[in-house]
């Protein structure tokens, strides 16, 4: 048995084995295996890493395959949609309302007093998930749980933990189609609201938000941030602005469409929000 | 290490082959989700049908000046529909619903506790073990075969729990599996139209709270849907309660009838007043939506049917709130003003009821219709625990009956104010010459037919005597006398042509549900009453409005406007317009009216006597000399039969300005021990109309 066990080959086939069970389940997110992810991610963050740094090296090999070469385009894309929104957030920093509160890493322990933060960085992106889930290095061994707020450094909304591994996490994204957001809309005549991830919109990464209470005056521009009031997140984590309105199914409900204010492909670095306790339940 | 031999290791170079295998994969993997993933997903998706009913606003109800008094609000209810989850995940989302509904004190259907109790887990009470064993083998419902019936609800809850039922994993409390239960009953109880992807009400109106929690713990809590409603909302409407009435849910008597028409049965309609008038011009014609939507997320991918709901139309009242606040706050002040006034010999201090009615003596339209006490129409539509109480309070006060609307339904003994209806029958009688010259002797007493006549001054003071008056003096005097000297010479059948013309013992013709018709004291009456006949001392008592004369303040109101404008008998109204949601006209309230005749000169005599009522008469001491405008009045005391332990109705009736008369307005205050104390109404409700500091 140990001689087996010591066995190169069978080292190898038992690795290959376990990284194509661990692919293959991953890939349904959905699938009941949570356990087995959970268990199997922290070596799989390990093999990730590596395969990234090994796929640049390929980079020239595997140019060749359909697709990669849409991959990169999409990325310029991207990049330079990034700069616009880039752009946009320095320009909301230049807007003197009361309710923008773009504050800097520093200042998040300030306005989260309650809340232990913890950094974290972007490892990549969850292996076998859809486009924008991440894999952050902080894990159950940190005191990180299943639905802690995620954030940027100027207190705009990432996401919420997904799933833990004992060193790195999964982030789930903002505008992920199963997620809710209770959203307050913060100009003048403002109020309650609920913001959504839409699996189309989320391509564009844009979300949803809709269930606008009667008293709000719906604009384009309207900033949203979160309630505080639905149980996950904290008041006051800036989600987006509103770029579009429409009507809904019945003649009252009105839709609109949000833009994150987070810039997905800039991001590097996440902070935590950790219940302070947490750790002695 | 060297290069070669790093190459020429054969483990590491296999190592090397899987790794690039895997990277391929990988890449593959990217490919499928991020390139093909649009693709992939619409092919992936496995789609449901759901549709719903949109449930159309109900129109608005205005008063004259377009200020909203019914209008609506956003309520935010709570949907079950399918979505592709296990029991597991199914049981857990309605775990956690079940939760934040607890948490956040929201009702919500629970339809399971009619027979089986949480806490602990006994059969309800209110039903019979039989009936419990007939609703456990419904085939509806849990459908559990006769052999397997449980005669214990804990054994029934266990049986339940089993994957043959609602599959509620043994990691859950005694108490979360009930809670599970609960909800899974519901669905099971709508199942059909669970499964054809309709949507299951849960609850309805629930807070913003509620919604934050169940909207940001959406990825756990599947399959719950929030969708808007319009739900009537009342202003400050307390003063037109019984005009307005409130809406509720259809009576279960009539819930066949309208279904058939439409209705759903969870569907709110008028109950009383206004909103049960106007109830098919305020019903809105709901919509229907109907889509394909992705079975995991019950996402809308695709809509394949449905129409818009249409808003109800808006009802304009002839109501003026404002008015019609100033005659119920005047009302309820002076009713309290006269209880005040007690004296244990007339005035027993039980003055506690009242009507007003404000009318346009040129068109019928009703300017304020108030009926103390009222009731608030937000105690019927709200369910907190303070309107329940209220709503109960006011359903039950036998006393102040504040759901009854005095204005039309409450009859009154006219007293004096029948005064005038006299005096016209007398001028206007061909028979006999009564002219405003004629004069008529007050000399304290008469006697005819055997029966003893007085007038009430000469009683009261034991010498005084009105002397030889004129029919506009008696008027203006109220001299009982004369009055019951000209009844008696014209005969009763006069008088009553007359009562009947004016529009007395028959309805108004209102636009309200529960007008009664009243009483006029004539021979029918007795007859059909009593079987006995009529005798002269009866014509006496009819003369000076006693005996059988029972009028409702609208009858009163008819009859007064009749008076100013020269007797037309006006049908009073209250709806002005209903307009569509698109703007058209679809009904308009316009003037109808029955013309009665009578001559120049009797419309001058009757007009000069009630105008000297205010300025000389008994009501000479609440119109001040300077008072701006000249109004046309009579003050009526009447009777009530009991009068050695409680106060006479007090009446006052009035049009005004005497020389283009506009609006005619008639207080009640029952047990008000004096017409005249019920004056300040009319005067504090025509310096408002006029504007009269
Ligand atoms: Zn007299």
């Amino acid at each position: 048995m140990n001689k087996l066990l010591k066995n190169r080959k069978f080292q190898i086939i038992s690795v290959v084995i376990i990284l194509l069970v661990i692919v293959l389940f991953s890939a349904d997110r959905y699938s009941k295996v949570n356990i087995i992810r959970n268990i199997a991610t922290a070596p799989v963050t390990f093999v990730q890493k590596g395969l990234n740094t090994v796929g640049d090296w390929f980079d020239g090999i595997v140019s060749g395959i359909r697709g990669y070469a849409v991959v990169i385009e999409e990325n310029t894309k991207l990049r330079n949609e990034n700069l616009e929104l880039k752009e946009k957030n320095a320009a909301l920093k230049d807007m003197k309302s009361e309710n923008i509160r773009l504050k800097d890493a520093l200042n998040l322990k300030d306005i989260f007093e309650n809340y232990k933060i913890m950094g974290a960085n972007i490892v990549g992106s969850d292996p076998g998930s859809f486009l924008y889930n991440y894999r952050i290095d902080v894990g159950s061994l940190d005191g990180i749980e299943i639905d802690d707020p995620v954030l940027a450094a100027n207190n705009v909304l990432v996401g919420r933990i997904y799933s833990i591994g004992v060193t790195s996490s999964v982030v789930v994204p903002l505008i992920d189609e199963l997620n809710g957001i209770s959203a307050w809309i913060t100009q003048e005549g403002g109020g309650h609201a609920v913001v959504k991830g839409d699996i189309e919109y989320k391509a564009d990464g844009l979300c949803l938000m809709d269930t606008v209470n009667e008293n709000v005056k719906l604009e384009i521009g309207d900033i949203v941030e979160t309630s505080g009031m639905g149980g996950i997140y904290p008041k006051g984590i800036l989600i987006g602005e509103v770029i579009e309105i429409y009507k809904g199914k019945s003649l009252i409900e009105r839709h609109a469409v949000i833009r994150p204010f987070i810039d997905f492909n800039a991001l590097e670095e996440v902070y935590i929000l950790m219940e302070k306790d947490s750790g002695e339940e | 290490m060297k290069k070669l031999g790093f190459l020429s290791n054969r483990y590491l170079l296999l190592g090397f082959v899987i790794l690039l295998a895997s990277s391929l994969m990988i890449i593959r993997l990217y490919d499928m989700q991020i390139i093909k993933g649009d693709e992939y997903f619409k092919q992936s998706t496995k789609k449901i049908t759901h549709k719903f009913a949109i449930k159309a606003p109900r129109g608005l109800i205005l008063d004259r000046n377009g200020l909203p008094i019914a209008y609506n609000r956003e309520s935010n209810n709570i949907y079950l529909t399918k979505v592709y989850s296990s029991d597991e995940q199914l049981n857990e989302s309605l775990l956690q619903l079940s939760l934040i509904f607890e948490e956040n004190g929201e009702k919500h259907l629970h339809s399971f506790d009619k027979y089986v109790l949480g806490d602990p887990v006994i059969f309800n009470s209110n039903h019979t073990i039989e009936e419990i064993i007939e609703w456990q083998m419904n085939e509806e419902l849990l459908n559990i075969s006769e052999g397997k019936v449980k005669n214990s609800a804990k054994e029934l809850v266990l049986l339940l729990r089993s994957e043959k039922h609602f599959n509620v994993d043994k990691k859950y409390s005694d108490e979360d599996a009930y809670r599970i239960i609960c909800m899974r009953y519901e669905i099971l109880k709508n199942r059909w139209n669970y499964i054809m992807g309709g949507r299951i009400p849960i609850a309805s109106d629930v807070s913003v709270q509620t919604i934050a929690l169940i909207s940001e713990h959406r990825h756990s809590i599947q399959g719950v849907i929030i969708q808007k409603k319009m739900v009537r909302e009342y202003g400050d409407v307390m003063d037109l309660g019984q005009v307005l009435g409130y809406v509720g849910v259809i009576p279960i008597d009539r819930l066949n009838e309208l279904v058939q028409m439409g209705y759903s049965s969870n569907d709110f309609i008028g109950r009383s007043g206004i909103e049960e008038y106007a109830e098919d011009y305020l019903r809105g014609t709901d919509g229907y939506f109907e889509y394909e939507a992705d079975q995991r997320t019950g996402r809308l991918l695709e809509q394949i049917g449905g129409y818009d709901e249409i808003p109800g139309n808006d009802v304009t009242l002839t109501i003026d709130m404002g008015l019609q606040k100033i005659a119920m706050e005047a009302l309820k002040d002076t009713i309290a003003e006269i209880a005040g006034k007690y004296d244990g010999e007339i005035n027993y201090g039980d003055a506690s009821a009242g009507a007003v009615v404000v009318m346009d003596v040129k068109t019928g339209e009703v300017l304020a219709m108030a009926s103390y006490p009222s009731y608030d129409p937000k105690w019927f539509i709200h369910d907190d625990e303070e309107s329940q109480e209220k709503r109960l309070d006011a359903i039950f006060d036998d006393y102040g009956k504040p759901m009854f609307n005095r204005a039309l339904q409450g009859a009154y003994t006219p007293g004096s104010t029948f005064k005038p209806i006299v005096a016209i029958a007398a001028l206007e009688s061909e028979e006999h010459d009564y002219d405003a010259e004629s004069e008529i002797l007050c000399d304290g007493h008469y006697e005819y037919d055997g029966w003893d006549y007085y007038c009430h001054e000469y009683v009261s003071t034991g010498w005084f005597t009105h002397g030889e008056i004129t029919i506009s003096k008696a008027i203006e005097t109220s001299c009982n006398l004369v009055f019951h000297k000209l009844g008696l010479t014209i005969g009763i059948d006069e008088i009553d042509k007359w009562a009947e013309k004016f529009g007395f013992g028959q309805t108004t013709g209102i636009d309200l549900y529960g007008e009664i018709s009243g009483k006029r004291s004539n021979r029918e009456y007795k007859y059909t009453m009593f079987n006995e006949k009529w005798w002269s001392a009866d014509t006496g008592q009819t003369s000076i409005g006693q005996l059988y004369n029972s009028f409702t303040p609208l009858q009163l109101a008819v009859y007064t406007s009749a008076l100013a404008n020269g007797g037309e008998k006006l049908t009073p109204y209250i709806i002005k317009e209903v307009i569509s949601p698109s703007g058209e006209t679809i009904y308009k309230g316009g003037k109808s009216f029955e013309k009665m005749t009578w001559s120049d000169e009797t419309y001058a005599i009757v007009q000069e006597g009630m105008n000297n009522v205010t300025l000389d008469g008994t009501a000479s001491r609440v119109f001040e000399d300077d008072y701006p405008i000249s109004v046309a009045g009579k003050t009526g005391t009447a009777e009530t039969g009991h009068e050695a332990e409680e106060s006479s109705n007090a009446l006052f009736i009035c049009y005004a300005p005497v020389e283009n008369p506009q609006i005619a307005i008639v207080t009640v205050i029952e047990n008000g021990v004096w017409g005249s104390y019920t004056a300040p109404v009319a005067k504090k409700i025509l310096n408002a109309y006029f504007g009269i500091d």
